[in-house]
């Protein structure tokens, strides 16, 4: 369910629809501090464990990526499954998340 | 973890219910040769609701059926077909194949596949011959193209949609992903969407919004059908549309700048899908003043049952302050006495909440009786009158199997075919009319026509035949009475309408189950009314109470003409145990409560006690209880339902001092108390007492 640390990865998991966002919102939060000391300053996010996404997971997602963006963090999303490259075009969320994209 | 829908499908089915009501009502009502745009149009808005619904509910069934409607309406209420009387039947059955379809997901109620598909294949059917009219022979359609070739020679137009959602639009778990689909299926549709700046997540609120979307749409249709897409999303004040004069190329400025200015505020408000607390979306323009708030069945009733034990509570408040000195104890009086009044008022409110106008049952009539005189070739007008008047929740529903069987009864065997009118003399085509009122604490509601009326010489040979106890001497209201017994019917024939005699008993058994009755007036040739009367309510009463012997009796209030103490001069003895009352002018049988409940030391003498007149479906009785207590208001409880019927009361409550007092029926007592003079010889004296 939440996001762990894998040296220069992150890799998301569970629930991010609105049903399960909320639990996701500290564990995001608490990866923002831990983000000071990377010294790569690129960080691979892992989508292939997310199990579901609607619009609120995909506007927290951009919000974090955002914080961390401010934090001098540069972060590409990998594996993203179909369906949520589906959600994200559907939603019309692609220049939201291109520029994060692996293959951008 | 998925989002539980199940928690909205009520609030679906209430509005989707509404909503086939509305659409039925107009059908009705409409004209075809010349309908109403405006009628139309609300026919279409109707449909679409529920087809939208129906498929954020999950309900694919209803969505398609309904769309299949949705679509034919669309084209009627643009003019492209013509509407007929035929597609207004197809359009009443598919309204009936959506009711059935919500039923099934609503109760679990079963489902008549064939029927639905049969209505999808007549709406097909039209679909289809209305395009081959309009394809074949351009000329025989007022407007001359088919829909499809209506849009491929309409005009291009590119719009700018920008849709700025309120903050709270995922917790109504509203989806997006559909509404741009339905926009890309309609045309050339870009969407881009905006995050708002956030830096922070220690402050972030997940359900909060912060998208905005911008889009490009290049179509055919117009800007108030785009507007319709949106129809459950979007108020009018959160949805940006305007047409441009050229193709729209993606401005990236003016796209930076739109995302939510306004998304901080929280404060945008405007149409839901539903409401944050469930209350049915509010038509644009309309006023806050006539918003509603949707409050389930058992919450209202158990908001009553807790007004019950308040008033019970009021009432041994009261009790037992009437032991205290009102000069030493005067605030606690006062104050008593102004717990008194806030409480009735709080009552009346409460009350108020259960009752509803009986149109609720009314205006399911104009439908079967359009559907039942095709049937059956006759041409009946329907007349509704009083359709505001408030009756009780539980009793509104109760009523509509009475007045359906009613209402069928009228139309089966009281109104005439048209042959048979104008050979009568009458008009060819017959009235029903259904009528309430409301009538000092009680409804009175009305079936009455202007057919053929009841053939006294029929029922009265029926009933010989059923082995019923008849005589030509009989009173016309004694021989109308008979109807009800079980499976009477003087039908010459038994159709799928009515005419098994499995109809009127039933009616009176339910009417008398909600402590009403059934009247039936008469004219032969001229036509039948027959009368129901009901309690305003089965919750609370205003009453009298009495004391026979030791027991306490409440009398309902509205019942009562007057009390007085007879003079021995006014007393008759007739037969053995046999007295009359003599009030001006007036003999009135004289029923002592004490023999028909069997009460000992009940006063004897009618001199030493006292008579209440009352009002018993007309006629006056006299009542001789021993003494009068003083004016409650009581709270009903039911006998039937805790120990078992008991004749001559419609329930019991609890006095202020804790004990029990049946309330007395008075009808119902005149009933038993003629049943046990009849059985005693005259003597009023009561072998089998009622309790």
């Amino acid at each position: 369910m939440e996001a762990h640390k894998i040296e220069h990865k992150h890799a998301l998991s569970g629930d991010w629809t609105i049903a399960g966002v909320i639990n996701q919102v500290d564990a995001l939060s608490d990866s923002l501090k831990g983000f000071v000391g990377v010294q790569d300053k690129q960080l691979h996010v892992d989508c292939a464990e997310i199990h579901t996404i609607d619009m609120s997971g995909l506007q927290l997602l951009h919000v974090w990526m955002q914080c961390a963006k401010m934090r001098g963090i540069r972060t590409r999303l990998i594996n993203l499954p179909e369906t949520m490259q589906q959600i994200i075009q559907r939603l019309g969320l692609d220049q939201a998340f291109t520029d994060n994209y692996q293959d951008a | 973890m998925a989002i539980d829908l199940s928690q909205f499908y009520q609030v679906f089915f209430d509005e989707s219910a509404e909503h086939l009501a509305e659409m039925e009502r107009i059908f009705l009502a409409i004209d075809p040769a010349n309908p109403d745009d405006e009628e139309l149009n609300a026919v279409f808005r109707a449909a679409h609701s529920i087809k939208g619904g129906a498929g954020t509910f999950g309900f694919p069934d209803m969505a398609a059926v309904t769309h299949t409607l949705e679509t034919l309406l669309d084209q009627v209420r643009h003019h492209e077909i013509p509407l007929t009387r035929e597609m207004v039947d197809v359009f009443l059955q598919t309204g009936d194949a959506i009711g059935m379809l919500l039923a099934g997901h609503r109760d679990g109620s079963p489902v008549d596949q064939q029927a639905i598909e049969h209505v999808c294949q007549r709406l097909t059917a039209i679909s289809a011959s209305t395009a081959a009219v309009s394809t074949d022979n351009p000329v025989s359609v007022p407007v001359s193209v088919a829909p499809e070739q209506d849009r491929e020679t309409a005009p291009l137009a590119t719009y700018r949609i920008i849709f700025t959602p309120p903050t709270d639009l995922y917790n109504r778990m509203v989806r997006m992903e559909p509404i741009f689909d339905e926009l890309s299926a309609i045309g050339d549709f870009t969407v881009v969407g905006r995050i708002a700046e956030q830096h922070e997540l220690n402050d972030y609120d997940p359900t909060r919004c912060l998208i905005a979307w911008e889009m490009t749409l290049t179509t055919i249709h117009t800007q108030e059908e785009i507007r319709e897409v949106f129809m459950f999303v979007a108020d009018d004040e959160e949805l940006f549309l305007e047409k441009l004069p050229h193709v729209f190329k993606q401005n990236q400025e003016t796209a930076t700048q739109q995302p939510a200015s306004d998304h901080g505020n929280g404060t945008v408000t405007g149409n839901r899908l539903h409401g944050k607390n469930g209350a049915a979306p509010r038509k644009t323009g309309e006023t806050t003043e006539n918003a509603s708030i949707r409050v389930g069945v058992a919450k209202v009733d158990q908001l009553i049952n807790q007004m019950g034990e308040l008033v019970i509570t009021q009432a041994m408040l009261a009790q037992s302050a009437q032991q205290l000195d009102p000069v030493q104890h005067e605030n606690l009086h006062r104050a008593l006495s102004l717990l008194e009044r806030n409480t009735r008022d709080l009552q009346e409110s409460v009350m108020s909440i259960r009752m509803m106008p009986i149109n609720f049952i009314f205006s399911r009539f104009p439908r079967l009786v359009h559907d039942l005189a095709d049937k059956l070739g006759k041409q009946v007008e329907l007349k509704l009158v009083g359709e505001t008047t408030e009756l009780d929740k539980g009793l509104v529903e109760k009523l509509a199997d009475p007045l359906t069987h009613l209402v069928r009864n009228s139309l089966d065997h009281g109104i005439e075919l048209p042959e048979a009118r104008i050979a009568a003399g009458k008009s060819a085509g017959g009235v029903i009319t259904l009528k309430a009122a409301q009538q000092g604490g009680r409804v009175v509601i009305e079936v009455a026509d202007d057919g053929a009326g009841l053939n006294r010489d029929k029922i009265l040979a029926k009933a010989a035949k059923n082995g019923l106890t008849v005589s030509d001497n009989m009173s016309d209201e004694e021989v109308w009475q008979l109807i009800f017994a079980p499976g009477f019917s003087t039908a010459e024939q038994v159709t799928d309408v009515s005419g098994r005699g499995v109809g009127m008993d039933v009616v009176l058994r339910n009417v008398q189950a909600m402590g009403g009755r059934v009247t039936v007036y008469s004219t032969q040739g001229m036509g039948s009314r027959v009368v129901i009367s009901l309690p305003l309510t089965l919750a609370i009463l205003d009453g009298l109470s009495v004391r026979v012997g030791k027991e306490t009796f409440i009398v309902p209030l509205n019942s009562i003409i007057e009390s007085l103490q007879p003079l021995s001069t006014d007393l008759n003895e007739v037969g053995r145990r046999q007295t009359t009352v003599h009030v001006r002018g007036e003999y009135l049988p004289l029923m002592r409560l004490g023999d028909i409940f069997s009460i000992s030391n009940a006063v004897q003498r009618p001199e030493e006690a006292v008579v209440m007149l009352v009002e018993a479906e007309g006629e006056h009785v006299a009542l001789l209880v021993d003494e009068l207590l003083g004016q409650h208001q009581v709270v009903i409880k039911s006998i039937e339902t805790n120990y078992r019927k008991v004749d001559g009361t419609a329930g019991a409550t609890i006095l202020g001092d804790g004990r029990v007092a049946l309330i007395l029926d008075a009808v119902d007592m005149v009933r038993l108390w003629r049943t046990g003079t009849e059985k005693n010889g005259g003597d009023q004296t009561w072998t089998d007492s009622p309790l």
